[in-house]
């Protein structure tokens, strides 16, 4: 699907953080050393969600191109395997995550350069969450080895 | 199931309205009817009108400070009941849901100004203007106030005036426009659940007996009023000057968006979309004539192939998809209105480079096609059409051409209208020149709706605006107060 109204990309941030933070929940109960570090990327998943509504409830107004918001974005550029059922390693669960991670990284990316309208404040979360999950991408592969 | 008819809220209660007529509150985009409301007689007004007259005196009474503590818990409210008000404007209007939380955005500015009424509404004073002899100033309400409003922006508009009544001390009557009477029904729930004195803000539904009621009522000391300019100049100006009311009268619209051959287009167009066809054309901020200043025909082309390809390309359906981009009219009577003036637009000789007529709906879902329209983009218009003078209000975009800055000046000056313009130039001595000289109340510099916030007062010239003060920010502070002048001495 095409994204490019601002509650449209909400949306699909909230699905995003969402079902990554699930996937850490049920990751964090597999592997017992990964745990510490799985939930608090969970609690963060949460915490990006809210820092993005904030920004967006905050600034939406009836006079700025909330509806042209962004240029073209695909969903489907940006789906992510959460499935654990093919994981057995700890470097396969991992690798699941580091592949996570570079594409919800992604998405921020392309989103916060996407950013075609005045509403310049959900940019700049865009880029700063893009930051956050390419941390974890480099956190993620320091302990894959 | 059922529908409901709407009650009027006067003196802290739901009562039933003493009307013979009721009208059919229907969603636009799916033609399902959502209410009733009545159309409420001189009977239902004068009971609203004595309600706020009773609560005045406590009212006025009742310190700044105790007053703006019931505005933070109304802000509080809102701010919990965000989506649900969001939702209720996408039902009864039409608009995307973008648009309606941003509409609730701004009607929660609103509040959230007006709880600095204790500030706002000081005085000044100064000491020994003679010796021993101190003079000041210091700003009253007056009494019962009102609003009539319009159907385009259900929840935002009332709210540029009551919060700053009711602050400053008044007590204010609300008349939805009956096509979107849910939004403000909303908005009287959370008003209830604040615990208001009685009286202190009521709502009567109604049409054209109600407004009249108001309008005509001894005990009414001002006016406001959002709509169309023959009604706005005609009847609302002409009536309050006879009774001696205050008003401010904000009307209707003609906004020139100037783009000049240097602009951003890239950045430009996003803006630009939203200015000509957000809320379906239907505000009195929208673009409605695109005047492209250019002396080259390349550039010109470039412009207006540009803006009409990123119309063509904008998703018509129902506003509660959030992948849409604009909904329908708000009513049927609307799209045949707005069809009639693209039939006059090609009667008198401009070409119809889009036709939006030709409906296209962006989703699966089947609905009736009642009040849809897709974008239109007129070309090769000129200045003396009807299409580029009259407000179309509706999804049409004119463009126009002008060799040079000040012959677009001068275009925007031939209209009757003054309430918005834009320019869209990376030149800083054409923008300069623009808001320096254009004769217009809210003026925009690469921004296409320049809707001022609620801090500032929303402009208006011309034929769109009648009255002294406007509505928000200081102006509707003072609009609100007397000014007495105390001159002091103690022997």
């Amino acid at each position: 699907m095409e994204l490019t109204t601002a509650s449209g990309i909400i949306n699909f941030v909230e699905a995003l953080e969402d079902t990554s933070a699930k996937f850490y929940e049920s990751a964090a109960q597999r592997h017992g050393p990964l745990t510490d570090i799985f939930i608090s990327f969970a609690k963060e998943n949460k915490k990006n969600v809210q820092a993005v509504k904030r920004a967006y409830y905050s600034v939406i107004s009836d006079a700025l191109e909330a509806c042209f918001s962004f240029g073209t974005l695909l969903t489907t550029s940006y789906e992510i395997n959460v499935g654990l059922d093919d994981v057995v390693t700890r470097n396969e669960l991992l690798q699941r995550a580091i592949d996570i991670e570079n594409t919800i990284h992604a998405f921020y990316k392309k989103g916060g350069e996407s950013v075609v309208s005045h509403i310049e404040d959900i940019a700049r979360i865009f880029k700063r969450l893009a930051r956050t999950h390419e941390n974890r991408v480099s956190k993620l592969r320091d302990l894959k080895g | 199931m059922a529908v409901t008819t709407l009650k009027n809220f006067i003196d802290g209660e739901w009562v039933d309205a003493h009307a013979q007529e009721h009208l059919d509150v229907i969603n636009p985009a799916r033609g399902e009817v959502l209410a009733r409301v009545p159309l409420s007689t001189r009977e239902d007004i004068d009971r609203a009108v004595a309600s706020s007259k009773r609560a005045f005196e406590e009212w006025r009474n009742t310190p700044p400070l105790a007053r703006v503590r019931y505005l933070f818990r109304l802000k509080e409210l809102m701010e919990d009941r965000f989506d649900e008000l969001a939702k209720v404007q996408t039902r009864e209007h039409g608009k995307t849901i973008d648009e309606s939380r941003g509409e609730t955005r701004r009607g929660i500015e609103q509040v959230e100004v007006a709880t600095g009424i204790p500030t706002l509404m000081q005085g000044y004073n100064l000491e020994d203007i003679a010796s021993g002899i101190d003079e000041h100033c210091i700003y009253q309400p007056l009494g019962v106030f009102c609003h009539i409003a319009p159907f385009n922006f259900p929840f935002m508009v009332p709210l540029w005036f009551m919060p700053y009544a009711i602050a400053t001390g008044n007590t204010f009557i609300i008349k939805p426009s009956p096509r979107v009477p849910l939004s403000q029904t909303k908005l009287m729930e959370l008003i209830e659940e604040i615990d208001l004195p009685p009286g202190v803000v009521n709502m009567v539904h109604g049409a054209n007996e109600a407004s009249n009621a108001l309008l005509d009522h001894p005990d009414i000391e001002g006016v406001t009023f959002v709509g169309s300019t023959p009604i706005g100049r005609d009847v609302v100006y002409k009536k309050c000057g006879e009774t001696g009311k205050r008003v401010i009268a904000q009307c209707g619209a003609k906004n020139f968006i100037v783009c000049m051959d240097d602009c951003d287009l890239e950045k430009s167009l996003p803006g630009l979309m939203t200015s000509f066809f957000g809320n379906t054309g239907q505000r009195c901020l929208a673009g409605a004539n695109l005047l492209v200043v250019s002396e080259d025909e390349r550039s010109y082309k470039r412009i207006v192939d540009a803006f009409i390809e990123a119309a063509a390309n904008i998703r018509v359906g129902d506003g509660m998809d959030e992948a849409v981009q604009m909904g329908p009219l708000q009513n049927a009577a609307a799209k045949q209105r707005v069809i009639s003036y693209i039939e006059t637009g090609i009667r008198e000789g401009a070409t119809l480079a889009l036709d939006g007529r030709n409906v296209k709906l962006f989703g699966s879902d089947p609905l009736p096609l009642d009040c849809f329209l897709n974008p239109s983009v007129f070309i090769n218009c000129t200045p003396n059409m009807t299409i580029a003078r009259e407000e179309i209000f509706g999804p049409v975009a004119c463009v126009l051409r002008a060799r040079t800055l000040t012959e677009a000046i001068a275009m925007i000056h031939s209209v009757p209208f003054g309430n918005s313009a834009a320019i869209y130039t990376s030149s800083g001595k054409a923008a300069r020149e623009f808001r320096h000289e254009v004769r217009c109340g809210n003026v925009g510099i690469n921004v296409g709706i320049p809707a001022p916030m609620a801090f500032f007062p929303f402009g208006g010239m011309k034929d769109s605006f009648f009255g002294a003060l406007h509505g928000q920010g200081k102006d509707a502070i003072r609009f609100f107060t007397e000014c007495k002048v105390v001159i002091e001495r103690w022997f």
